[in-house]
Parts: structure tokens; sequence; C-alpha cells
């Protein structure tokens, strides 16, 4: 191999293209030719420095957020324009948080009669592997930023979709909410039991959910429940725990998924974004 | 706080929007790394995204399912920076080899030892240096550049992404890195981590 040879070789060769054909004749122009091997040199150590010293970065959420929020706006637009009578009847902005208060005072009564037990062993959830603990610690990173969900997107059904595609193989509930600003997903697995998180962001309120197939969790050894949520569950397949003040912890079985939102949403705005799923 | 949109939903739509969501949007972070490396502030890469994405949006219909997605946000992006900046920033510098040919000359009559002399040219440097020398590049050189020693990229997958032919990509990418070099010694040089000539 020349040098002219060796320079049309040189960027496969620094990029790990080189065809298996030419390495020997390759590396022994190298070994022998000075100036080609400076060059070499040179140019691999100019990528490497470019790899080590620009990092990539994540998009930061304000921009995220502007993204979304436009894409929001667009799909509004096209929306509105496109809708029938019959999505209008069910969109209407009265209609659905009437029809959500409802359910959620029917919750809440449920709660209020069934929930309540005077033992607070049963409500004790101080294990590590406990559900509601680990949904709230998850909730937390989320907040604060050290957890970057997998996927963002500012419409429930897009979430869904990826949920479709990723590992998990349920059915996962996305609440709509109409002002949330960005959705996040993360498919993750733990212990065994695949879980399907997603994060809601509104104004200033938080919300996750942690949601998993209810038998799966109950059989799996690595998590546990509180003995007042799965008493309440399998009552009334709804549990409000009484357990953090700071936030609103909130379970229910809907076919066959046990679902745990954490929110800084006040109990009765919860409820009723829930009940609206 | 960005004021809350009430997306009123209909079921043509939906669709449509979550099948761009779902395919458009996990490339976000790729994108934006891409922007601020070709603009070199965060408030042109945030306009810019954004303006790559409602495009996308507008144009979904065009896109052919099952091709490549990325390739195809990512030359929206280069159209409209294209569009957007090039009236504005001067024309792409001029390549000029007998700068790079004297860096070179320059390099082998200082080395001794090859690897430590290499090492310490460019081992020193900040990442700010590299990141303003990168973004001094040519347009067409620059984006090979961070395409492929950034974002991993094959040869092929470079030339989808630039819609030209895979020589082209070898040659600019070559060319490219040797301007870098060239940027990269002027900073060293002027750091006093190598004697100038």
């Amino acid at each position: 191999m020349d040098c002219r040879s060796f320079q049309e070789h040189l960027g496969d060769a620094i990029d790990r293209f080189l065809p298996q054909s030419v390495e020997q004749e390759f590396q022994a122009h190298l070994d022998l030719c000075r100036k080609c091997r400076d060059e070499f040199e040179l140019e691999r150590l100019c990528k490497q420095v470019v790899q080590r010293k620009i990092k990539r970065v994540g998009t930061p959420p304000a921009t995220q957020a502007l993204v979304l929020h436009s894409l929001q706006e667009q799909y509004a637009k096209a929306s509105s324009s496109a809708e029938g009578w019959w999505d209008r009847l069910f969109t209407r902005r009265a209609l659905v948080p009437a029809i959500a208060s409802g359910l959620a005072v029917v919750v809440f009564v449920l709660f209020l009669t069934v929930q309540r037990d005077p033992s607070e062993a049963l409500t004790d959830h101080s294990a590590s592997n406990d559900l509601i603990n680990q949904s709230f610690k998850n909730f937390a990173l989320v907040r604060s930023g050290e957890l970057k969900p997998d996927f963002v997107a500012s419409c429930p059904e897009s979430v869904a979709s990826y949920f479709k595609k990723s590992s998990i193989d349920f059915a996962v509930h996305v609440v709509r909410m109409p002002d949330c600003e960005w959705y996040g997903a993360m498919a993750v697995e733990h212990a065994g039991v695949k879980m399907a998180h997603v994060a809601y962001r509104t104004g200033d309120d938080w919300m996750f959910v942690c949601e998993a197939r209810h038998d799966a969790v109950m059989q799996s050894a690595s998590l546990s429940l509180p003995p007042a949520a799965k008493r309440a569950l399998t009552a009334s397949n709804w549990y409000i725990d009484p357990a953090h003040p700071e936030c609103n912890v909130v379970m229910w079985i809907t076919d066959g998924v046990l679902c745990t939102a954490v929110s800084t949403m006040k109990k009765e705005k919860l409820l009723a974004v829930l009940t609206t799923r | 706080m960005i004021p809350p949109v009430l997306a009123v939903v209909s079921r043509s739509t939906k669709k449509k929007h979550s099948e761009f969501e779902a395919e458009a949007l996990p490339h976000m972070d790729v994108l934006y790394n891409f922007a601020l490396r070709t603009t070199g502030n965060e408030d042109d890469a945030r306009d810019l995204l954004q303006e790559t994405y409602l495009k996308a949006y507008r144009f979904w219909d065009k896109y052919e399912k099952g091709t490549n997605i990325r390739a195809w946000l990512f030359r929206i992006m280069k159209n409209s920076y294209i569009n957007r900046y090039r009236k504005e920033t001067k024309e792409p510098d001029k390549v000029d080899y007998d700068e790079i040919e004297n860096f070179y000359n320059s390099i082998r009559a200082e080395s001794t030892d090859p690897n430590d002399l290499q090492q310490k040219l460019f081992g020193n440097l900040l990442g700010d240096e590299v990141t303003k020398a990168l973004e001094s590049l040519p347009d067409d050189f620059r984006t090979v550049v961070i395409l492929s020693d950034i974002e991993g990229l094959t040869y092929e997958e470079i030339a989808e992404f630039v819609e030209c032919p895979i020589g082209t990509v070898r040659s600019r990418l070559h060319r490219g890195r040797k301007l870098l070099q060239a940027k990269l010694y002027e900073y060293a040089k002027k750091q006093g981590i190598v004697d100038g000539d």
C-alpha cells in the first residue's frame, strides 16, 4: 500500500470501518511510514478529543415543555376544526368536570366507609420493597429531575403507543389531563415484575403513577403492600394511603392492573382526575 | 408558566398526533444536541428544535412510514437551519490547506515522542475550546463531524442524513477533522501548551 492508498483508507480505519481485505496492508504501511503514522495518530486523537470533551446533553426541561406545548397547540387547532357533534357532546368543558366530581364523591365516600382502620399496623409500610414506598421515592426523583422519563409527550395516546412498543405486556392506563404540560413514560422491570411508570406535570402539580399486573405484584416475593391496602383493594378496588401527609397516594385496580398514584394535588382534585379515566 | 391548552380531542386527529409523538419525540435529544452544536447557543437551539418539530408535525403525512425517522427529522432541521441562519452568518470559511500543512510540519518537527506530544497537544484543552473549534468549522464539515464523532453514526447513516454519497461523507469527515486539528493547535499555542513557530 502506498501513501495515497493509505490516505483513502485513513478515515475508515479511524472509524473502524476498514475492510478486512486491506487491514494487513494498512497496518504494514502504518508501521513503515512515519508521515502517514503521524497523520493517522493526529486524526485519531482529534476524534478522541471531540468525543471526550464534547458531552451530549439532554434537552433542557423548559425547551422540552416548549416543544410539547407547540405540538399541543397544533393538535388542539386541528382537533377543534375537525370535531363532530358526537365529539363535542363528550368534550364539553362543563360535562367532564361534572362527571369527574360525581365519581370523585363516590370514591371518597367509599374511602370513608371502607378504608378507615384503627390499627396503625395495617397501614404501616416502612419496608423498602413496599410498592407505595417505591412509588413515593420515584415520584421524588422525577420531581427533582434526577429521574428523567425515557419518553416525553404532550398527549396520553402517545404515551400509550410508547408502552405498546415497549416490553410492557398489559394495557397501560394513561389519564387524560386537559391542562397537562407533558406526560413522561418509563418501562422498567423490577424483580421480575414489569412496571409502567407515567409522570404528569400540570402547572405546579405533579403526579406519578406506577402500573403493574395486580397478580404479578401479589405473587412477587420482592414487592409488598401494607395490609390495609390489600384489604381495601380486595373490597373496593381503591385505597387511599394516610401515611404521606405531604402528598396524596391512591391505589386502584382496573382491568387486572394495579396502579399507584403519588401526587402533590389535593385529594379531591386527584380523585377527580383519576376517576375521569 | 406556559398557559394551559385545552386539547379538544377529535378521533380523526388523535391517531395522527399520537403516532407522531411516539415516532418523533424519542429523537429530541439527538436533534437538540445537533441544534446546540450547530447554532452555538441554547436560545437558537431551542428555536430551531421547536421549528423542526412543528414543521415535521405539519408535514407528517409526507413522512414515509418505516423509513429512517431520525434522518427525516434531521433533514428538516438542517433545512430550517439553512433558511433561518445562513443569511445571517458569514459564508463558510475557505479551507486553508497551507495552514494545515504547516501545522503538520511543525508537529513533526517538534515530535520526539509522538504519543506524548499529541497527548500534550490536545489533552489539556478545555471542553469549551473544543466546542468553539467545532462550531467554527464550515457547516458541511461540522455536520459530518458531529454525526460521526458525537452521535456515533455510520457513514451510511450520515450519507442518508445529509443526502450525499458515502465518498463525500468520507472526504468531508477527513477534511473536517484536519481543520479541527488546526483550530485546536491554535488554541494549544495560545495557551502555551505547545510552542508556536
